[in-house]
């Protein structure tokens, strides 16, 4: 450790953080940017807490680490966590030196973290956890990431040979990854009567053996390529799971998970308030990673039975007897615009669609371009759907999307394009349809939730004056 | 004719990355009475036996290059003998690698590529290389140069002299390596170019050539309107000085 460095840096980053504080901002992770400027080695030099959990993974990672750490403070157990999502190496840097004394000793001997898939190769190395989860792996900003392969190649690279890893055995991607660590915990979903019979979506992230390049022959797929398949040439399947999704209680809302590697292989329920399989296999990797850490099944189901999912991603206004929905996806991640157009085309009613997935106009700044390709990989054509009898478009590449639209088979006539945002909501047709769903990216939260506000109000406006 | 027209499409479940998967969609709908032959890994060529109308192969990740040049290898003679005869062939992104003379591994290990160009390729994982790309493609054949516009992201730079058959010539974004300004590579009717994602859907003009090289016909790309909107505003936007990739 270099004191000459680490000491300034985290003075210095603590100040930052108390302004921060101070000036009632929560500045991500603003503290590990100014710790790591001062000391590159920051996150080497800065003690540990003694147990450390890392959750990684394309889809689902915030949510299980947030729910994670709810059931954890629903019981008592006292940790640290970077909730807000900042899950890079700064993010890690701020959420530590937070913890920190002013002599750099941890005062939380606990952390449960988000990490960031490619951020492996700058945490990994200074920081080895006691158990790392990894959700899924599915293709995701392709700018940054590559291919699922390429960041399979990181974290299999990065990850300590002396952590338990805890895997999603339907997953024929990321449960294979870094075979160094041989304490492995797998997780699945059984069978489900909703399966279909191969992989969802225009483009598969897994066509092809991930062992050999070989045929994959597909048995059933819960979610995307998530499911049971094997190599028509090497033979190579899924690894045997530890817990197992055996049923869902769609009535009493809840899903019974069996723990196969226990004597009698005892299988215990837990509830859930909102049904999607994502949901069920976020909720899965908590229960899974909860019990790695010693909890029971009782204290684990009594306490998903008063922490609830965080909801910014699904917010559902209502007044007259409509709906007005905005659904979050991730910008160039097109799983989660995929699953969101399929979550609008299953609600229930006709609808007026709003898509504002381009973030590059969000930042105002004319030298930035948005990528469009991912846009032929995310799943368009959910929304040629009878009840969807409009779609409205917002954002610097909405002539892109509109294209993309009209090869998904989308009547051109219900397709409209908004260039100013104060006019998005007077362009959604609410009053003929009996919802309003807007599919927008997680960086334009804000032209969401203001046009929802819009919306609602008209609909208030319109039925007060009848 | 274009009933007549067939296009084979090699390893479409490797050669979707970025959206590359969107030029086969355009021609699809451009061309329904076509017939689409998808070459899985594993199945020999069409190719082999028959004579495309356009044999198009898409980018890939790198671990599927390797089984590309694999599957590939014993057909080269054949794809030589194709495209020496003028037959349409057109690969995009990463996929044109697979046709150099080797792949160097940042580890110092390499890969044999069929060697039909004369290049060579270095990855250089973890440095992504990432830039707009707005060139003129010149069809050679009397019609008027087209203006191109594309990405290209990719881990790799490309060594050869292409000063005589590249694809384009770039006003904006690097070309084989950051040292030039030449992408790609034509020789005849292949053409080889790193620009990725959807390039045909976003160059009706370029499509519109392409489509009249495969059938011998006049063909208007689909959607040609909503793709014209698209390719005038990246050509603006593209000449926007110091303009780049949002990541």
């Amino acid at each position: 450790m270099s004191r000459m460095r680490f000491y300034p840096a985290l003075w210095a980053s603590k100040a930052t953080a108390l302004a921060l504080k101070a000036a009632g901002r929560t500045g991500g992770q603003l503290p590990g940017v100014v710790a790591h400027a001062i000391d590159p080695m920051f996150l080497d030099d800065i003690e540990k807490p003694g147990r450390v959990v890392f959750l990684s993974g394309t889809n689902g990672k915030t949510t299980t680490t947030n729910v994670l750490s709810d059931i954890l403070l629903d019981n008592g157990i006292q940790h640290v966590s970077n909730r807000s999502g900042a899950n890079i190496v700064n993010g890690v840097e701020t959420t530590l030196l937070k913890n920190a004394t002013l002599t750099g000793r941890q005062r939380v001997p606990f952390a449960v973290m988000e990490l960031d898939e490619v951020s492996y190769r700058t945490v990994m190395p200074y920081v080895a956890p006691d158990i790392s989860v990894v959700t899924n792996l599915y293709g995701d900003t392709f700018t940054r990431s590559a291919d699922p392969a390429y960041v399979f190649d990181i974290m299999t690279k990065y990850t300590q040979a002396s952590s338990k890893l805890v895997l999603n055995a339907d997953d024929l991607i990321s449960c294979r990854i870094a075979p160094q660590a041989s304490d492995r915990v797998y997780f699945s979903i059984a069978h489900l009567p909703e399966d279909t019979p191969g992989p969802q979506g225009i483009v598969c992230d897994l066509t092809a053996c991930p062992e050999c390049g070989g045929k994959l022959e597909y048995d059933w797929c819960h979610l995307r390529h998530l499911g049971h398949a094997h190599c028509t040439r090497c033979g190579f399947t899924n690894p045997e799971a530890d817990y197992v999704v055996t049923a869902i209680d769609h009535e009493a809302k809840t899903f019974t998970v069996q723990e196969r590697r226990a004597a009698g292989a005892p299988e215990y329920r837990y509830p859930f308030s909102l049904y999607s399989v994502a949901n069920i296999y976020n909720l899965l990797t908590v229960v899974v990673t909860a019990r790695e850490l010693g909890l029971s099944p009782e204290q684990i189901a009594a306490s998903l039975g008063r922490v609830s999912l965080p909801s910014e991603r699904f917010v559902e206004r209502t007044a007259g007897g409509k709906r007005v929905v905005t659904i979050a996806a991730k910008g160039e991640n097109a799983t989660a615009n995929s699953v969101a157009f399929d979550t609008i085309r299953k609600e229930p009613g006709t609808k007026a669609v709003f898509i504002v997935i381009s973030d590059a106009h969000m930042a105002e700044v004319p030298e930035d371009t948005e990528y469009t390709g991912w846009y032929w990989q995310a799943d368009f054509e959910y929304l040629n759907d009878p009840d969807i009898k409009q779609i409205v478009l917002y954002g610097c590449t909405a002539d892109d999307i509109k294209l993309r639209l009209l090869m998904a088979g989308i009547d051109p006539g219900i397709i409209e394009i908004v260039d100013d945002p104060s006019k998005i909501a007077d362009a959604i047709d609410i009053e003929h349809v009996d919802g309003a769903y807007i599919a927008h990216c997680v960086t334009d939260v804000e032209i969401a939730h203001e046009t929802a506000d819009k919306l609602i109000d008209r609909i208030r406006e319109v039925r007060d004056a009848r | 004719m274009r009933d007549n027209t067939a296009i084979e499409i090699l390893f479409p479940e490797y050669g979707n990355q970025g959206g590359d998967n969107g030029n086969a969609m355009i021609l699809r709908e451009s061309l329904p009475e076509a017939t689409f032959i998808e070459t899985p890994y594993g199945a020999t060529p069409y190719f082999a036996d028959h004579e495309p109308s356009l044999i198009m192969m898409n980018s890939m990740p790198e671990m599927q290059q390797e089984n590309a040049i694999k599957a590939l290898m014993p057909h080269k003679a054949r794809l030589q003998g194709l495209i020496d005869a003028g037959t349409p062939v057109l690969f995009t992104g990463i996929a044109g690698e697979v046709l150099a003379r080797s792949i160097a591994n940042p580890d110092g290990s390499t890969v044999e590529g069929l060697g039909i160009l004369d290049a060579t390729v270095e990855r250089r994982e973890p440095q992504r290389f990432r830039d707009v790309n707005l060139g003129v493609f010149d069809p050679g054949d009397g019609s008027a140069p087209i203006e191109l516009v594309g990405y290209k992201i990719q881990f790799t730079q490309v060594r050869g002299d292409n000063s005589r058959d590249y694809f384009c010539q770039n006003e904006i974004g690097f070309g084989l390596n950051d040292g030039t300004k030449l992408e790609g590579f034509r020789v005849k009717n292949l053409m080889v170019t790193w620009m990725l994602g959807p390039l045909l859907p976003l160059n009706p003009d370029f499509t519109a050539w392409l489509l009249r090289l495969v059938t011998g016909e006049e063909v208007r790309p689909a959607f040609e309107e909503a793709s014209r909107a698209s390719y005038e505003r990246r050509l603006t936007e593209f000449r926007i000085p110091g303009v780049g990739m949002h990541v």
